[in-house]
């Protein structure tokens, strides 16, 4: 996608679309807290690169960004098989809220920079 | 909107709260000396287990996020012996059989079940708070 909604906007789009994803995996591990064998999840960048070329919103066309599940654990299996650490999950949850707050952010003023540009004033 | 993280976070918040109820039938039964099956109350126990979303099977590509519920419902069968003699369900030698409730124990798993379950609420309203800053987009 480019032209008027491309680069940043595309790049925070992907961004808070990988927000709300993520948002489901913490609710999992935050679900399955007391469950026995369940194994932490959490949602990552293929790599850090992705990350940065997001935050800095290059011209360039942003591709579709490759993220995936992976094994997280918050530290050794308890007894029960289980490996969600609560306190961990929670702060990871909060982040994540706060991440997705910055980029409806910059989303907004984007879209209010697009607004003032075609209105002139 | 993402359904997913909603009803994972239900699902975990109606498992806790059956989890709850069974500790407080747990508590109130303490000194239950005679049940329905005869023979004092036996203290329960809920085992959780994750569970599949409904439809998964059908939607082979997509990594399957997991809620929670509970399995099975399960009785400890263990009783204690107490002296009390001229108890109605006292034996020939003034022993009762009571149930083997530890009010120490229920507490502290009432207490885990509880802030499980406030972990839950936190999760929803997290998810509500991103949803009601998406909606400000384009104010």
């Amino acid at each position: 996608m480019s032209g008027l909604f491309g680069g940043a906007i595309e790049a925070l789009r992907q961004a808070s679309a990988f927000a709300l994803r993520r948002h489901e995996i913490l609710a999992e591990n935050v679900a399955n807290a007391d469950t026995p064998g369940f194994r932490a999840h959490d949602l990552s960048f293929a790599s850090e690169l992705d990350l940065a070329r997001l935050v800095q919103s290059r011209p360039d066309p942003v591709s579709e960004l490759d993220v995936r599940i992976v094994d997280a654990p918050d530290g050794p299996a308890r007894p029960d098989g289980n490996d969600v650490d609560i306190d961990r999950q929670m702060v990871r949850l909060t982040q994540n809220a706060i991440y997705h707050n910055v980029v409806v952010h910059l989303l907004n003023a984007r879209f209010n920079a697009l607004k003032s540009a075609i209105q002139g004033r | 909107m993402p359904h997913g993280a909603l009803s994972i976070s239900a699902s975990a918040l109606s498992a806790q709260r059956t989890r709850l109820n069974v500790i407080a039938e747990n508590l109130a039964n303490a000194n239950t000396t005679r049940t329905e099956a005869g023979g004092p109350y036996h203290r329960r126990v809920v085992r959780l287990e994750s569970e599949a979303p409904p439809f998964a099977s059908l939607l082979p590509g997509e990594p399957q996020l997991r809620g929670v519920r509970v399995g099975a419902v399960t009785a400890v069968p263990e009783t204690r012996r107490q002296y009390m003699p001229g108890h109605p369900d006292a034996d020939p030698e003034g022993y009762v059989e009571m149930p083997n409730v530890n009010p120490v124990l229920e507490m502290a798993e009432m207490m885990a079940a509880t802030r499980a379950y406030e972990a839950n609420v936190t999760a929803i309203q997290a998810l509500k708070g991103m949803a009601q800053k998406a909606l400000e987009l384009g104010r």
